[in-house]
């Protein structure tokens, strides 16, 4: 390597970052483990353990009196009270709803820009939304906690590829849920959705792993994965809920639908391709995370 | 903390030199760290803590690359700034942020185990831990990286500062 390269590499290698930095990064570190959920430190604080589990189950406990008092008292003349869309939950923990001029607008930590969006509508206006915005996809999600229709628009925009969009049902109107996509994941969209709760109504609780498709793709994927990391060709996802029966029944799944066969699998992964043989993936779980790895053979980079 | 003061620089470096842009690498650090202490039981032991480390921080910044390269795709919106600010970092040393801004234009893989290797000086074995690489592909990736660094350098200058044993 020539002298003037060798002394810049040196001059790369020797760089500091500046110490008062190095300090307040140290303490937004601390302020921010401080802010998660204690079951992500299980090692660092283990005696919270205990009072957590404490807490929890006096609240499963509260929640079920409350429910039998609820049952038990009340007439149930209001047995189908319409939805108040602004009070719901969800598993996503990091996003987040803020008051908006029309509804709620979504928002993802420490972004700026609303990552969907909430409001009611009329029939009449999920007629009008439906039909005017260049809709590729409709579904039904079955299985979801309330009765969902899913559509996925095309959108040409310098942040958002897709918007996924979904309708409930509540009496003459729809709870309208918005999803930009990439700012959101496909599995944090499925996430929320499978995990809604609206405050004063039940969601219905399936007791079998649901599966979805991730964009216009026909490859199944579990609901309730945790993205980890996803790049063009490698995708990994923490699956909570995952374990070595699930992953088994998740393959059986793809092989008993149509579109895919399985070129190869081994230990804990498989390799399957599109029955047009443009795509490969493979799917590899390692007890903790799903990886998949693509590959488009037919297509140039 | 003791991870924090062992690797703070290293990883810093990392990112910033993946990234070539000072506000993102300090978000970055906080959220590789943040990642790392949360996900502490998932820390399996086998690689070292370094490597776990820049593997994460290996994931961020492949990331955020992804989101430029989609921001990129539609570009009608609005222009994209450059991203490398980090003249402050390194004033008066205009020769090595020519380098690091001829580092910014290598594909991302190849940015990464240069990185690795020329700045932090990780061995083929550590590189091929931190990308999940074999180590022969390592190798073949480095000396490509090299390659384009080197083809980058005479197109720019019109000569060799290059030497034939880079």
């Amino acid at each position: 390597m020539g002298k003037h390269y060798d002394d810049q590499w040196k001059q790369l290698q020797q760089f500091q970052p500046p110490s008062y930095e190095k300090d307040q990064i140290k303490q937004r570190i601390w302020q921010t483990i401080r802010e998660e959920p204690v079951k992500k430190l299980p090692r660092i604080f283990p005696p919270l353990k205990g009072l957590v589990t404490t807490c929890l189950l006096i609240l499963i406990c509260g929640s079920f009196l409350w429910l039998i008092f609820q049952q038990s008292g009340e007439p149930q003349t209001a047995a189908n009270p319409s939805i108040d869309y602004e009070n719901f939950s969800w598993g996503l923990e990091d996003v987040y709803s803020k008051k908006a001029d029309e509804g709620l607008e979504l928002f993802q930590e420490k972004q700026s820009v609303p990552v969907g969006t909430v409001k009611e509508v009329t029939e009449e206006e999920m007629k009008t939304i439906t039909a005017k915005l260049p809709m590729f996809v409709e579904k039904e999600l079955e299985h979801f906690p309330y009765p969902t229709t899913m559509y996925i628009e095309h959108v040409k925009m310098m942040d958002t590829v897709q918007r996924y969009h979904f309708f409930i049902p509540d009496k003459e109107k729809w709870i309208y849920f918005t999803f930009d996509y990439p700012k959101l994941e496909y599995a944090e969209i499925f996430h929320a959705m499978s995990t809604l709760t609206f405050d004063g109504k039940k969601p219905y609780s399936h007791d079998e792993q649901l599966y979805v498709n991730h964009g216009y793709g026909s490859m199944l994927f579990p609901v309730g994965l945790k993205p980890y990391s996803i790049t063009s060709y490698k995708e990994i996802y923490y699956w909570d809920e995952g374990s070595d029966k699930a992953y088994s029944k998740y393959i059986e799944t793809i092989l008993s639908s149509r579109g895919w066969e399985r070129k190869a699998f081994g230990g804990k992964s498989h390799t399957f391709v599109s029955v047009d043989g443009n795509e490969v993936v493979s799917i590899t779980w390692n007890g903790k995370e799903l990886i998949y790895e693509f590959d488009y053979p037919n297509s140039e980079e | 903390m003791d991870w924090y003061e062992s690797y703070y620089d290293d990883v810093y470096r990392f990112i910033l030199f993946m990234l070539g842009d000072k506000q993102l690498c300090e978000d970055f650090v906080h959220d590789t760290f943040v990642r790392a202490y949360t996900a502490v039981e998932r820390f399996d032991m086998r690689s070292s803590v370094k490597t776990w480390l820049f593997s994460i921080a290996k994931h961020l910044v492949l990331d955020e690359i992804r989101k430029r390269k989609r921001r990129k795709l539609f570009p009608f919106e609005k222009e994209i700034p450059s991203s490398l600010n980090v003249e402050q970092l390194f004033e008066h040393k205009e020769a090595v942020i020519e380098l690091m801004s001829e580092i910014q234009k290598l594909k991302p893989n190849y940015r990464m185990v240069i990185i690795l290797k020329m700045v932090e000086d990780c061995s083929t074995k550590e590189i091929s831990d931190i990308l999940d690489w074999s180590e022969a592909k390592v190798r073949k990736t480095l000396s490509r990286a090299l390659h384009s660094l080197r083809k980058m350098s005479l197109k720019e200058e019109g000569g060799g500062q290059f030497g034939q044993t880079l």
